[in-house]
Parts: structure tokens; sequence; C-alpha cells
């Protein structure tokens, strides 16, 4: 199996993947960055439904988490306006039964 | 040196010489053969190679919600997709993303032919997959899949005929930290 990661122009990471494109990487490489990707996007969902505080985010990790609660606090509304509680939320995010 | 035609006592025991594989393309990508010359061949046909139904797979994870990337396929036309998430566990009714674009027009080879994409929901439950295919959310330029409650722009916008587009630029249309499936076929 091909791994790969996709940088932005200013070096920033946008996605990994298997499969054709983009820049070649070793399967190790691709762990760590998934392990990175998921534990930021789970820290994103914490912070979103108010579980944790930006303190409980480690600091070079904040602006992004940040940003990412952001946009979805842009589009969804504030947790809190949710019609579905956040363990139901958590479910579905993290693949639970709904 | 390769050896084709094997003849013992006037009876022939083995001949490849009339065989039709001739080149490691011809056969699917690290399947070991032996061509009519009698040489052995490790073959590479891949998905993106020619001939047939093809078809290219791979998994994506978007690492911020405002990224949008370009999918290779390299299939050589335009093709059908199917992108989708999974998890351990299926859930029992609805919540799943299963997006399916095709050409909005079938005669439509261009260049960066828009898809049409529709969504459907995949569900387990007693002991069999049902795909719920949602006609209402029919649209070239726009589907609502990203449940909870938001309504957002689809994730497959653009294909030609070497990569596909999704969009996730001001949509948020995918999450973050979940690996989706996809499928090409041409």
């Amino acid at each position: 199996m091909r791994y790969y990661v996709h940088y932005s122009e200013e070096g920033q990471l946008i996605a990994i993947g298997t499969g054709p494109g983009h820049l070649e990487i070793t399967k190790e490489k691709y762990d760590t960055l998934l392990y990175e990707i998921q534990s930021r996007a789970e820290l994103a969902t914490k912070l979103y439904f108010g579980e944790i505080t930006i303190d409980d985010v480690p600091i070079e990790w904040q602006e992004e988490v940040q940003r990412e609660v952001a946009f979805r606090v842009e589009l969804e509304g504030p947790a809190n306006e949710q019609d579905i509680s956040a363990e139901e939320a958590m479910d579905i995010i993290f693949g639970g039964e709904v | 040196m390769a050896i084709n035609k094997v003849v013992y006592d006037g009876t022939t025991l083995l001949d490849l010489s009339a065989d039709t594989l001739v080149s490691a393309e011809q056969l699917l990508k690290d399947i070991i053969a032996h061509g009519a010359d009698g040489s052995r061949i490790v073959g590479t046909l891949e998905a993106a190679s020619s001939g047939g139904t093809k078809i290219a797979y791979g998994t994506v994870m978007y690492n911020s919600a405002t990224s949008s990337t370009a999918i290779t396929h390299n299939l050589g036309v335009v093709p059908k997709l199917v992108l989708y998430y999974l998890e351990s566990k299926i859930p029992t009714s609805g919540g799943l993303l299963f997006a399916v674009g095709t050409r909005v027009d079938p005669d439509d080879t261009s260049p960066g032919g828009h898809l049409r994409v529709f969504r459907a929901q995949l569900a387990y439950s007693s002991s069999k997959y049902t795909i719920t295919y949602d006609p209402t959310n029919n649209d070239e330029q726009s589907m609502s899949y990203r449940s909870i409650t938001s309504t957002t722009i689809l994730p497959i916008n653009k294909a030609n005929e070497t990569t596909f587009s999704i969009y996730n630029a001001s949509s948020y249309a995918l999450y973050t930290g979940k690996n989706y499936f996809w499928i090409a076929v041409g």
C-alpha cells in the first residue's frame, strides 16, 4: 500500500491518505501523522462540547484546535444549542451507534 | 535461458509458445507467471492501466476543517465515485456518510466536468446491511450530509481524467481526523 501526505505550498499539512498522488511517505510516518490528526480532532470535539478548556490542549496545537472549533461554531452554532446531547454527538463522530 | 517448450521422447510435455501472455503489463500487479517465450513475468497491471473496467481506491484524512485536496485516481477517464467512511462499528440506522458521484451528463467527458452527487446512508441491523438513497439530496452543487445540524457543500466537486477534488474550504464538509474511503470506477 502506498501512503502519502499533502502539504500546502506554505508547508502546512492538509491531508494524509493512501493511494496514488502527492508525496509518498513511509507507513511509520503515516501512522505518526494519523495519530496526531486524530488526537487534535478529538481535542477539538471535546473543546467544542466544553469537556476541556483550551489550556488542556498542548500549546503547539492550540491555534489549530481553536480554529477548528471556531469553524464548527460558525456552521453549527454553539454546542449548547444543539438538539442532541454531547454524548450522542460524540457517538456519531466517533462511530458509535446512533 | 527461458524455456517455453519441453519435448521428451517425441512427446510435447509443455508448450507455452502459443500462450498470449507476453508482457508484465498484461498481468495483475505482483502476480507471477511465465510468458509465451518462457520468461518469468511479474505482473505490473494496476487499475490505472488500460483496458476493461478500471478501479482505483484509497483513503484520505483531513488535518483541517478548511483544507481542500485533489485525490489522484489516474484512471484516464472521468470516473464514477464513491466516498464514505467506516468506523469499527456501523450504526444500526443512518448517520454514516455514503456519497456517490457520477457525471451529470454521461456524454460530457470534458476535463473537470462536474459530478452529480447524492448521499445515501449505510446501516447494519439484523444481520444485513442497508443502503438508503436519499433522492431529495441529489444535487450538482450541494449536498447535506454532515449530520448533527449543519448543511454543507458537497465534498466531491470536480473530476477529470487523473484527479477528483474534495472541497473542504469554508464548507466544513468533511470531519477532520476521520478516515474517508474512496473508490473511483472508470
